[in-house]
C-alpha cells in the first residue's frame, strides 16, 4: 500500500465514522439506536481518477475490471463493514465497462476487458444480497456505465422490491451493453459443432441465469447474449412486462436484428419502466435523485454544519475509500510485479552469490504479491503461478549450494588437493 | 475457497445482555454465540487435517477462538472452524445467559454416548439433514466415494434420512458418472435424496438427475450432458453406436424417477441438439405436455441446441421440484422447516477431500518442476538421481492419495508412467553405485 492510499483511508475512515459531522450515523447502531436512516454505497467498478505519472489511459476501464477490480478480496472489509454498520440502505453503483467511449477506434487495452468467472461472481452477488445482513429489499442498484459481463451485475438487482420501491437506477448518460461478440464465444469455441452447442447453451444459461435471480426475464437476458435472438415486449398492466423472443409479437420491438446483439439505451430503460432515470449531472445530485426516489426526503450530501443544524441522512463512503485503496494497492503491486521479468534479464550483479540472493529477493516479492491478490496472479498469468515461483525459489537454493559447493571446493584446491585428495590443485579459477 | 465461516458481532439485542458476547455464523448458517469462559467442542482444519478439540474459551476475536488445551492453548482461525458447540456456560460474571439471543440453540447432543460425528451430531427435536458440497470436475472434486461415506453416515441414523447433494459443478469424466449412479440409485432406496444446485453442467446434471428431487438456486443451471472426448484432433463429441447407447442411459435413468416431471425426451434433448423440446401447459390445471418436436408452446430446445433448464423454465415446466436460494429456503421446500438441521458429517467429508486436492494443487506441481533440479547442487550425479528418486516416490504417493481418476484427470499423473520411472532410476543408481564401488576397488 503506497503512503498515499493509507492516508486517504485514514481520512476517509473518520468522515463515515463521523468526526466532523453528526454523530447519529457514526455510533454503533447498537449502543445508540440511530434517528436517521444510515445509507452505505457499494462500488462495482469505479472510474479512478487518472494518475500523475500518466499510466493510466482516461475512459479505460482502470477501476472497473470485473474479476481483478470487482473481485472478492476488494469486498471482505466492506460486507465486514456493513455487517458491523447495519445500514437501512445499500446502494451498489456499477461503474465498469470494458470499451472506453470511442470503441470503434479499437484502441482499448484488452487487459482491461472483464475477466469473467460465473462461479466466483455468483458468489459475490449472493453475499452482497444474502449474507451482508441488509435485506435485499433494502438494496437497490445505479447503474452509471455498463458496457460487457458487467451487464450480469446490472440485471442482479430488481426493478422494484417486494414493497413496489423501485431498486434499479441509471444515469441518463449511461451506456448499457452486453460483451462483445467474441467474448461470449471464448467460451464455447470447438471444432464439433455438438460440443459447441454444449457448451454455448450452458454458459448462456450460466449468464442469462444472473438476470433472472434478479427478477428479470430470461429472453431479456438473452437478447444481450445471443446475436440470433430478437426481442419485444408488451406492457401487462402497470408495471408488468411480457417478453418475447419474436420482434413482431410484443407491442415494442427492441430487437429486430437476428445478427446482432443488442444494447439498450437509458430512455428505453426507463420508458420500460426497468429503472429510473436520475436527474442531474453531478453524482451528487443523482445520488440526491436515487435517496428522494427510495423514499427518503432529509438527504444532504453534507451534515450541515453548527450544533443546532438538524441531523440530516448522509452516505456512508467507507465502501468506496476501501474499494479505492484495494484497487489502487492492486494495481500498484501489479505494475511492480510485472517489472520483475525485466528485472531478473537486467541490473544482475557481478557476484553470483549476491546474484542469487537478488533473484531470491525478486522471487519473494513475486510470491508475496500474488498471495495476496488474486488479481495481481490472474493478470500475471503462468508467471504468478504459486508452484512455479517457489520452484524458482528452491532452485536458486540448490543453485547456491552448488556455488558455496565450487567455493569451497575451489579454497580446498588452493590449500593444496581436492576433497578426495584426487585434485589436480590449484582450484578453480576466481 | 472462499472463507468457511464468517464471523460477525453480536446482535444488538446479545450486545446489552453481555457485551463480550461474538456471534459466529458457520457455512451451515448456523451461529453460535460464544463468550470467554463457555466450555466449547470444535472441529477444525488444520492443513489437510481435521482436527476436533474441545476446551473453555480464552478469547474469542473477530478473527480469531483461543480454547484452552494442554499443553498449550490452540488458537483457530474462525476461517477454518467446520463446527463449534457450546457445552458448558461461562462462570457467572455478571452475565446469566450466555447463550440468550436470537440464534441461541440448545446444545443437547442428539445421541447419548455417540463418538466421532455423531457426538457433534444434530441437536434433539431436530431431523438431521446430510449435506455433501461436490464441487469441482466430476472425478476430481464430486466423487462417489464421498457420496458413499455420507450414505454410510446416514445409515447409522436408520433409513429414510435427508441427504442433500449440494452441487456445483461443470461436468467431468463419464466413467465416474457411471460409478455415481450405481452409488445413487442405491442410496435413494434408503434415504430421501435430494440434489440442490448451484451449477450442473454434463456429468453434475447426470449426477443431480439421479435424485428424487432437484431445487435450484436463483443462479442456477442444469443441463448440456453431450458426451464428447478430446485428444489431438481437437474435441469430438460421441456418434452412433457410442450416442444410441449413451441415450438409452438417459431414458434408463427418466425411468427410475417421474416421468411425467423428467420424461426421457428431456433427458435426451440435452444429449444431442438434434433431439427437440417444447410443451404446453394447462393454464388451469397446471399440467404440462411434453413434446420432442417444436409444437408445444413453450420452447426449450430447438434442433440447433442443446438443452439447459434455469429457474424460471425449469420451475414453470415443472422439470425442477423449486427454487432454494438460501437453506432456511430448501428446508421450507423439503417440509423441514425449522426442524431441519444441517449435520456437520457431510461438511467434514467435503472438507477433507478438498483441503487434500487444495493441497496437491500446489505440491504435484512443484515436484514435478524439483525433478528438474532437485540435488544439483551437490554436484554429484548419485546425489541428484536420489533426490529425483524421492521425488518420484513423493509423486507416487500423490497419485494413490488422490486416486487415479484425480491423479490422471487433474494432476497429469500416470501411476505406470511413474513406476516406470522409479525403476529407471533405481537401475541407474545401482549402475552408479556399482561404477563408484568398482572405480574404489
Amino acid at each position: 500500500m503506497t503512503h498515499r492510499t493509507r492516508l486517504s483511508i485514514t481520512l476517509s475512515t473518520l468522515l463515515a465514522f463521523g468526526v466532523g459531522r453528526g454523530q447519529a450515523v457514526a455510533q454503533d447502531p447498537a449502543a445508540s439506536p440511530r434517528s436517521q436512516p444510515l445509507i452505505y454505497e457499494v462500488p462495482l467498478g469505479m472510474d479512478i481518477e487518472m494518475r500523475a505519472d500518466g499510466d493510466f489511459k482516461p475512459d479505460a476501464n482502470t477501476g472497473g475490471q470485473l474479476g481483478t477490480d470487482v473481485h472478492p478480496d476488494a469486498y471482505k472489509e466492506i460486507i465486514e463493514d456493513i455487517k458491523k454498520k447495519k445500514p437501512d440502505l445499500l446502494v451498489f453503483t456499477l461503474d465498469s465497462a470494458d470499451m472506453n467511449r470511442v470503441d470503434y477506434m479499437g484502441d482499448d487495452d484488452q487487459a482491461e476487458f472483464s475477466n469473467l468467472n460465473h462461479k466466483e461472481l455468483r458468489r459475490l452477488v449472493k453475499k452482497f444480497q444474502e449474507e451482508t445482513g441488509v435485506p435485499k429489499d433494502s438494496q437497490c442498484i445505479w447503474i452509471k456505465d455498463c458496457v460487457g459481463w458487467p451487464i450480469l451485475l446490472a440485471f442482479s438487482w430488481p426493478t422494484f422490491n417486494a414493497a413496489g420501491v423501485p431498486s434499479m437506477f441509471i444515469s441518463a448518460d449511461a451506456r448499457l451493453r452486453g460483451p462483445l461478440y467474441p467474448q461470449v464465444a471464448r467460451f464455447h469455441n470447438s471444432n464439433d459443432i455438438e460440443v459447441t452447442r454444449k457448451w454455448r447453451e450452458c454458459t448462456n444459461g450460466m449468464s442469462y441465469a444472473f438476470f433472472e435471480y434478479g427478477g428479470h426475464d430470461r429472453n431479456l437476458g438473452l437478447c444481450f447474449l445471443r446475436p440470433d435472438w430478437t426481442l419485444s415486449v408488451s406492457f401487462k398492466g402497470r408495471h408488468e412486462l411480457e417478453w418475447f423472443k419474436e420482434p413482431e409479437d410484443g407491442d415494442y420491438t427492441l430487437d429486430d436484428n437476428p445478427k446482432a446483439l443488442m444494447g439498450l439505451t437509458p430512455d428505453t430503460m426507463i420508458e420500460l419502466g426497468i429503472a429510473r432515470r436520475l436527474a442531474g449531472e453531478t453524482r451528487e445530485e443523482q445520488l440526491t435523485h436515487l435517496v428522494q426516489l427510495r423514499g427518503i426526503t432529509d438527504y444532504a450530501t453534507k451534515q450541515p454544519a453548527g450544533p443546532d443544524a438538524p441531523e440530516t441522512v448522509v452516505v456512508d463512503q467507507t465502501g468506496v475509500e476501501l474499494f479505492r485503496t484495494y484497487v489502487e494497492d492492486w494495481r500498484d503491486t501489479y505494475k511492480e510485479c510485472s517489472e520483475i521479468p525485466r528485472q531478473l534479464q537486467q541490473d544482475t550483479d557481478p557476484d553470483p552469490m549476491r546474484e542469487l540472493s537478488r533473484r531470491q529477493k525478486l522471487y519473494e516479492n513475486l510470491l508475496r504479491a500474488c498471495k495476496k491478490y488474486e488479481a495481481v496472479q490472474r493478470r500475471l498469468g503462468q508467471m504468478g503461478s504459486i508452484p512455479m515461483i517457489l520452484a524458482r525459489l528452491e532452485e536458486i537454493d540448490e543453485q547456491r549450494k552448488g556455488l558455496s559447493r565450487q567455493r569451497k571446493d575451489a579454497d580446498d584446491g588452493d590449500s593444496g588437493g581436492g576433497r578426495n585428495g584426487r585434485g589436480f590443485g590449484g582450484g578453480l579459477p576466481r | 475457497m472462499s472463507a468457511a465461516v464468517a464471523l460477525v458481532a453480536g446482535t444488538a439485542t446479545s450486545a446489552h445482555a453481555a457485551a463480550d458476547v461474538v456471534t459466529i455464523t458457520l457455512r451451515s448458517g448456523k451461529r453460535v454465540p460464544v463468550e470467554v469462559g463457555q466450555h466449547v467442542t470444535v472441529r477444525y482444519r488444520d492443513g489437510s487435517k481435521m482436527v476436533s478439540a474441545e476446551g473453555d474459551v480464552v478469547e474469542v476475536t473477530a478473527s480469531s477462538l483461543q480454547i484452552s488445551a494442554k499443553p498449550d492453548p490452540i488458537t483457530i482461525e474462525v476461517s477454518k472452524l467446520l463446527d463449534l458447540k457450546v457445552t458448558g456456560s461461562a462462570p457467572a460474571a455478571g452475565s446469566t445467559t450466555p447463550a440468550a439471543g436470537p440464534d441461541a440453540r440448545p446444545v443437547t447432543p442428539a445421541t447419548a454416548g455417540a463418538t466421532g460425528a455423531r457426538s457433534l451430531g444434530v441437536d434433539a427435536g431436530k431431523v438431521p439433514v446430510f449435506v455433501l458440497p461436490l464441487e469441482g470436475m466430476v472425478g476430481v472434486g464430486l466423487r462417489h466415494q464421498e457420496m458413499q461415506k455420507v450414505a454410510a453416515l446416514a445409515d447409522s441414523f436408520g433409513p429414510g434420512q435427508v441427504i442433500v447433494m449440494k452441487i456445483s459443478s461443470g461436468g467431468g469424466m463419464v466413467v465416474e458418472g457411471d460409478d455415481i449412479s450405481v452409488d445413487l440409485l442405491e442410496i435413494k432406496k434408503r434415504h430421501r435424496l435430494v440434489a440442490w444446485i448451484e451449477e450442473a453442467i454434463s456429468g453434475a446434471a447426470f449426477t443431480a438427475m439421479c435424485a428424487d428431487e432437484i431445487y435450484l438456486m436463483g443462479h442456477a443451471v442444469i443441463g448440456s450432458i453431450t458426451m464428447f472426448s478430446s485428444g489431438q484432433g481437437g474435441q469430438k463429441s460421441i456418434e452412433g453406436d457410442a450416442l444410441v447407447a449413451w441415450l438409452g442411459r438417459m431414458q434408463q435413468l427418466a425411468d427410475t424417477g417421474d416421468p411425467k416431471k423428467r420424461p426421457g425426451m428431456a433427458l435426451k434433448a440435452m444429449v444431442y441438439s438434434p433431439l427437440m423440446l417444447s410443451y404446453d401447459k394447462d393454464p388451469i390445471t397446471g399440467v404440462v405436455t411434453w413434446h420432442d418436436t417444436m409444437e408445444g408452446e413453450f420452447e426449450l430446445s430447438t434442433a440447433e441446441e442443446n438443452l439447459d433448464f434455469t429457474c424460471q423454465t425449469g420451475i414453470h415446466s415443472g422439470f425442477i421440484d423449486g427454487r432454494a436460494d438460501t437453506w432456511d429456503e430448501l428446508m421450507v421446500k423439503l417440509d423441514l422447516g425449522a426442524r431441519g438441521e444441517r449435520h456437520p458429517g457431510g461438511d467434514e467429508i467435503f472438507e477433507e477431500w478438498t483441503a487434500l486436492l487444495e493441497d496437491a494443487e500446489i505440491k504435484v506441481p512443484l515436484l514435478t518442476q524439483r525433478l528438474n533440479y532437485a540435488g544439483t547442487g551437490s554436484g554429484d550425479p548419485l546425489v541428484i538421481m536420489r533426490a529425483q528418486l524421492r521425488v518420484i516416490e513423493e509423486l507416487i504417493s500423490w497419485s494413490k492419495r488422490l486416486g487415479i481418476r484425480a491423479a490422471a484427470g487433474q494432476f497429469q499423473l500416470d501411476p505406470e508412467t511413474l513406476k516406470q520411472l522409479k525403476e529407471q532410476l533405481e537401475r541407474q543408481i545401482k549402475d552408479l553405485q556399482k561404477q563408484k564401488s568398482n572405480q574404489q576397488d
